[in-house]
């Protein structure tokens, strides 16, 4: 298995992808190509096991001769088997009536829905009258979500161009299919830069002296409690019990240390319309104060916290650098440096990104636990003038896994919009604000993006 | 420019790194440009001065050849007026008509109307003077190409002397010759040429106080006067543009800053109108120069917006060499150094100023090869006073502090260095002496340094200086001082490190004009420390480490200075204050507490905590004047008090940027029943949020304050500066915005929003005047400015205190609408009950921590002022 998807070898030695094996291009794109670290490092795991019946068999021989002897992976391994039966028996029990949670997305015309033809349609409608569970995820599903977040000016800097926030599916059995899918596709190496990759360096390893490790974590005992919180789906109609086993397989992504940026299950909880559910009291996104003035800098996010291990939670595509447009500014350049987090750290580089535009992406997001800050430029007329630096850190919340898998048996749009408020209690204001994004568009969600956090 | 990393790891113990110095070496360097041969400069910048033909009458956009009639219809015209005026000047009359038509259109249509001057000029003469005018103007173009054949040549410095001689007494004799005649325009620009000329010999020697220079000079003005009169009479406009450039140079060198300022800005002005790009390019590198030269950075970074404005990097040096000094002087070295790499001069005879530029920022950022290489290229092709400060930094760096006293001292000095390279060169003699130990011989440099610096000072203009803060530099003031409390002095270091910083505090004024400025004794230094129950406390920070300094009441039994090195420079200190106050933003608790400790132990060393502890005992609230210097004025000092001082004790800190002349604490009034106060909101702005509680906020102080009166919304802006002008205590809860139209470029664009679209800006404080005893600003970052090195920042709460306010409420970052009322209305409270205006403060920031509410809405919340 090493040799053919390189998980012990470094990229570019045989057996990676100039191995013999090169002729099956289709294979070899779903493969998750680990550019360098060990096979028990948690995302990769994550990705090997949750596609493990995909795996070719020699893939599959490896990886079980790795996790015999690996301290650290066998447990996970035999977690995702108990994990892997539960499902398998909570699934037959699926009632007949309900249809499969592809047609209901389907018929709730997410994006990249198939259409149904009218008869079906018919007969799915008649079963939403009568079936609560059903209609309540089909309704999430309708309205589309309004891009781009207005932004207001700020002193003398202009709208910043808004990147459109990704719209994800959320049907939870089409989650369960598309983990294998989009953990495959993560075939991009750190910090992939959209549009164009300056200069990349690898991410600085963490020191185990002094680092969290989030892949040591206990995550048997993280997964217990909410276990038990899935009980009480064990005789509701078909899809739920889909549903629960990828917030399951979710909570070991968790647990192991981190989902796939492109999870689709973030569609889940990007769903939601007060129109579509009926109007709400209230609003459960969070009040940012009413400031006496405005807000100063240039650099918007990252700010406060990214999660560590979080990706699948929001839409956001991995690490987005957002700044207010600078006047006149030809192209933009960050540079990122990771550092202990002290008042005086001055920090290590870790990369450098370029964009035309002072929105952009980093593409697969995989930086360690830890502090960074980033300092950014804008070329103007040739000449390259900073326009400051912000700090952020990557850190893990486990009490934030744990409420939030607790609101999931809430209603959209509360669910999302709890979620926000969640994610930005907790100081992770980045990942709020994508998932923001994402909800149907309001006053209150509008002036929630508007006026990001911090002062 | 955002944009701070590199400043690490100062290995010297005393004296930190060499490389700190370096800025001030970059002071010398872009005082002394430029440096290139004369003759490369000369005919490098007087290109455009080709003759009368060339379209120089008309301006630079003009086209040479071929643009179609119709297409553009000002070219087409412009080309024809240049058409029919070689027919006229070579005897064909028939071409009077149609020039005189054309000029007329280029008049009344394109506002051109030089044009009918110069042709009414030409049409005046008669044939016979045409021709002799035409024939002085091919002398003069002779002499031009006789400048520019020795650019070509590259003569050295000895063979163009020579020949810049001969020059010089060929144009005077055909100004002489052509002045006499009735077509005298080629004696105006054979004058303008001469005065060029004169201007770049002078700009290179430093003998301006010899009998020499002062006739040439003299001379180069007296021509300069006569060319401007000369083009004036004929009609010819453009061609003026090249006189009044050398008129400001020239009057730059006489020491005229102002009138060589205006002279600059009125060839901009014209050369704009014309659409002559190059002496707006000439014209706004010689501003740049003069605002280096007096220290002001914003109008640097005005002109040198425009320039880019204008050309791009590859085509023109001097905003590549400005520009990396700006990242320089803002601690971006590496940045810096980057964009000279990128963009290096076309020119070989910008390479020594390029070399040097590469071989400073190498040495900043730690790349002692490179900084070696530049030095010796230095050494084997420049014999300058520039190439001897850069070997003396070069040996500093080599930890050769013997050779640098042999470099730099016996004299040479005296005789070799005009004052402000005098200045420099005796900082790096102060610190490699030193580095020796020899603090008396250190201290003597250090002092004569300052003392050439002040007397620059006093040339210039006292509204818009920062001698200090910009090319002497705030490493020098802190070696002074550093060596002052070696020599067991740390009272004359207190006085160093108030006595050149924050000066504009000190400044004696007529309305808004600083006459002069007031110097701290060592008297007021103790009268100061009197007035609180814990003293004063100040730092002066360099680039690369700092000095903290502790002046106690004479209660005690303790030494009444105290005086450490801090080990943190400027830009680790920006760096933490940013991280800091970000965290308070951000409401990371945590976080805040530990950054706060660290900052904490770096500013409050373990000594001055032990002071504090013996002078605080069995005292409630002991006071701590706190003057904030550089990038400390930005750290919330209110919430290292409160959560990281380590003390074991409340402090209360009363905050100023500097000390002010004199001791005022001695009749404070008693702030629990000030008459007076005037009250005023902007609940609601146009584009800007309502603000409930700001309302809310001024109806509860209207019940709260004896006799106070709220400003009627109508005449907020009337009721305001009425209860400026007369000094009266004032509270406004409102919007603060940035970018009003300020008159004063010192004082950074803020303004308190009064409604209906008034606004009370900084620069209306400044006119203002107040001397107010007490004025709360509950705005967001009512505190904040243009941030100046040596002076601070520059903003709304300057203006106030430069005026003689007593004290100010302000925020630090911006402020949420609801706190701000809650803190407000503590404050007043606790001013009623009697308390100190910090104390007040203090109290009320207290109160808020207690209830849980986060810092981000009361450690933003400072006291500035003398209580």
């Amino acid at each position: 298995m090493s040799e053919k998807f390189g998980l012990f070898a470094p990229p570019g030695t045989p057996g990676s992808d100039s191995g013999p094996d090169r002729t099956d291009m289709k294979a070899q794109r779903h493969q998750p190509r680990l550019e360098s670290g060990p096979v028990c490092s948690a995302p990769r795991l994550a990705a090997l096991l949750l596609r493990y019946d995909d795996l070719d068999p020699l893939a599959r021989a490896g990886l079980e001769r790795h996790v015999a002897i690996c301290p650290e992976c066998g447990p996970r391994w035999q977690l995702f088997h108990r994990v892997d039966q539960w499902l398998e028996t909570a699934g037959g029990e699926r009632p007949a009536a309900c249809p499969e949670s592809e047609e209901l997305y389907d018929y709730g015309r997410g994006p990249g829905h198939r259409p149904l033809s009218g008869e079906r349609r018919a007969e799915l409608e008649t079963h939403l009258v009568h079936c609560e569970p059903c209609r309540g995820f089909a309704t999430t599903l309708e309205t589309p979500v309004s891009i781009p977040i207005p932004i207001r000016k700020s002193r003398a800097v202009e709208v910043a161009a808004e990147v459109p926030a990704r719209v994800s599916a959320s049907v939870a059995a089409k989650v369960t299919s598309n983990i294998t899918s989009n953990i495959t596709s993560k075939v991009a190496p750190k910090l992939e830069v959209t549009p164009e990759v300056v200069r990349e360096q690898p991410a600085p390893r963490p020191d185990p002296q002094t680092e969290q490790q989030p892949e040591r974590r206990d995550f048997f005992d993280e997964l217990r409690p909410w276990l038990h919180l899935l009980k009480p789906f064990e005789r509701v109609p078909a899809w739920v019990p889909v549903a629960v086993a990828a917030g399951l397989l979710l909570t070991i992504q968790f647990a192991i240390g981190g989902w796939d940026k492109n999870s689709d299950l973030a569609g889940e909880v990007l769903a939601g319309t007060e129109e579509g559910i009926g109007s709400l009291p209230r609003s459960y996104l969070p009040d940012l104060p009413v400031l006496r003035g405005e807000k100063g800098g240039l650099l918007i996010f990252p700010r406060g916290k990214l999660l560590a291990g979080g990706e699948g939670l929001t839409p956001q595509t991995g690490l987005t650098f957002e700044l207010l447009a600078a006047p006149d500014a030809e192209s933009y350049r960050v540079s990122l440096f990771r550092h202990a987090g002290g008042a005086f750290d001055a920090g290590e580089f870790v990369t450098e990104l370029k964009s035309p535009t002072p929105q952009f992406d980093a593409g697969a997001w995989t930086l360690d636990a830890g502090h960074y800050t980033w300092e950014a430029w804008a070329t103007v007329r040739g000449l390259e003038r900073p326009l400051g630096e912000r700090d952020f850190e990557v850190a893990l919340d486990p009490e934030l896994f744990t409420r939030w898998i607790e609101l999931k048996s809430l209603d959209e749009p509360e669910r999302g919009q709890r979620r926000v408020a969640l994610l930005h209690e907790r100081g992770f204001f980045g990942e709020a604000r994508a998932l923001a994004r994402g909800l149907p568009q309001t006053e209150k969600r509008d002036a929630y993006l508007e006026a990001w956090p911090g002062r | 420019m955002l944009i701070s990393k590199p400043g690490q790891g100062a290995e010297l113990r005393f004296s930190g790194s060499a490389v700190g110095w370096t800025l001030l070496l970059t002071a010398w360097i872009l005082i002394a440009i430029p440096a290139r041969s004369d003759a490369a400069n000369v005919a490098g910048t007087n290109v455009e001065s080709g003759g009368i033909f060339g379209g120089s009458i008309l301006g630079g956009r003009l086209p040479q050849s071929g643009v179609p009639e119709g297409q553009d219809l000002l070219t087409s015209r412009v080309q024809r007026f240049l058409k029919h005026l070689r027919a006229l000047r070579t005897g064909d009359r028939k071409a009077e008509q149609p020039l005189l038509d054309v000029a007329r259109e280029l008049c009344e249509q394109h506002s051109r109307c030089d044009t009918l001057n110069v042709a009414h000029y030409y049409t005046a003469l008669s044939n016979s003077e045409l021709q002799r005018g035409l024939e002085y103007e091919d002398r003069y173009r002779e002499l031009f190409s006789a400048v520019n054949d020795a650019r070509r040549r590259g003569l050295k410095r000895e063979a163009w002397l020579e020949e810049r001689a001969r020059i010089l007494i060929q144009l005077t004799v055909l100004a002489a010759e052509s002045g006499a005649d009735a077509d005298h325009a080629p004696a105006g620009r054979a004058l303008s040429l001469s005065a060029l000329l004169r201007a770049q010999s002078l700009e290179r020697r430093a003998d301006s106080d010899s009998l020499s220079f002062q006739h040439e000079l003299s001379a180069g003005h007296n021509e300069v006067e006569r060319c401007l009169a000369i083009l004036k009479d004929v009609g010819q406009e453009s061609p003026q543009l090249e006189a009044l450039w050398v008129r400001g140079r020239l009057l730059r060198l006489s020491g005229r800053e102002a009138a060589a300022r205006t002279s600059f800005e009125h060839c901009l002005t014209q050369s704009n109108r014309f659409g002559y790009d190059s002496f707006s390019e000439r014209a706004l590198i010689e501003l740049l120069r003069l605002a280096r030269e007096r220290g002001d950075l914003h109008a640097r970074e005005q002109l040198l917006e425009r320039l880019s404005q204008l050309r791009r990097p590859e085509e023109c040096w001097p905003l590549v060499r400005e520009f990396a000094d700006l990242m320089f002087q803002k601690d971006r070295a590496a940045e810096a150094q980057a964009i000279l790499l990128r963009y290096p001069p076309s020119d070989e005879a910008d390479s020594s100023d390029w070399h040097t530029y590469v071989g400073n920022m190498a040495l900043r950022t730690g790349d002692e090869s490179l900084a070696e290489k530049e030095a010796l290229w230095l050494e084997n092709n420049e014999a300058s006073s520039r190439a001897m400060l850069a070997r003396a930094q070069w040996l500093l760096v080599r930890k050769q502090p013997e050779d640098v006293i042999l470099e730099l001292g016996g004299g040479a000095l005296e005789i070799d260095f005009e004052p402000r390279a005098e200045a420099i060169g005796r900082s790096l003699l102060g610190e490699a002496y030193a580095r020796l130990g020899d603090w008396r011989a250190a201290s003597t440099q250090f002092s004569r340094s300052l003392a050439l610096a002040e007397v620059y000072r006093s040339r210039l203009s006292q509204n818009d200086h920062n001698v200090f803060g910009e090319w002497i530099g705030l490493h020098t003031i802190t070696l002074a001082a550093l060596v002052q409390a070696r020599l067991n002095q740390p009272l004359q270091a207190a006085l160093i490190v108030e006595n050149f910083q924050s000066r504009s505090l000190r400044d004696v004024r007529s309305g808004r004009i600083a006459r002069q400025t007031e110097m701290l004794s060592v008297d007021s230094l103790l009268g100061w420390a009197d007035a609180y129950e814990l003293g004063w406390m100040s730092w002066a920070i360099g680039a690369d480490f700092g000095i903290a300094v502790h002046v106690s009441p004479a209660r005690i039994d303790m030494e009444p200075a105290w005086a450490q090195r801090v080990n943190r420079g400027r830009r680790e200190l920006n760096g933490a204050a940013r991280r800091l106050r970000e965290a308070v933003a951000d409401d990371g608790r945590e976080q805040v507490l530990s950054l706060a400790q660290e900052v904490s132990t770096a500013l409050f060393p373990e000594a001055l905590r032990d002071r504090l502890r013996r002078l605080a005992q069995g005292l409630t609230n002991p006071r701590l004047l706190v003057l904030v210097h550089g990038p400390i004025e930005s750290v919330p000092i209110e919430l290292l008090l409160e959560a990281g001082n380590g003390l074991g004790i409340s402090i209360v800190p009363v905050v100023m940027p500097g000390l002010p002349e004199e001791v005022r604490s001695i009749g404070a009034p008693d702030f629990s029943s000030l008459g007076g106060w005037t009250l005023a909101s902007s609940s609601t702005g146009e584009a800007l949020p309502a603000l409930p509680a700001a309302d809310a906020e001024i109806e509860e102080l209207l019940q709260l304050i004896p006799g106070a009166k709220r400003a009627n919304p109508g005449r907020a802006t009337e009721t305001v500066e009425h209860a400026l002008k007369l000094g009266l205590p004032m509270h406004l809860a409102t919007h603060l915005t940035w970018g009003c139209d300020c008159t004063d470029t010192r004082l950074a664009p803020l303004a308190l929003q009064l409604g209906s679209g008034a606004a009370l800006c900084s620069h209306r404080v400044a006119e203002l005047a107040p001397n107010s005893p007490l004025v709360v600003l509950s705005a967001c970052e009512t505190a904040e400015g243009r941030f100046v090195d040596a002076e601070g920042l520059q903003g709304l709460t300057r203006a106030f205190l430069e005026s003689g306010t007593r004290n100010l409420l302000v925020t630090l970052w911006p402020v949420a609408d609801r706190s701000a009322k809650r803190i407000a209305l503590d404050f007043h409270r606790a001013l009623l009950r009697g308390e100190w205006p910090s104390v007040a403060a203090a109290e009320a920031r207290a109160s808020a921590r207690q209830d849980g509410i986060p810092p981000a809405d009361w450690a933003a919340f400072r006291l500035i002022g003398i209580d």
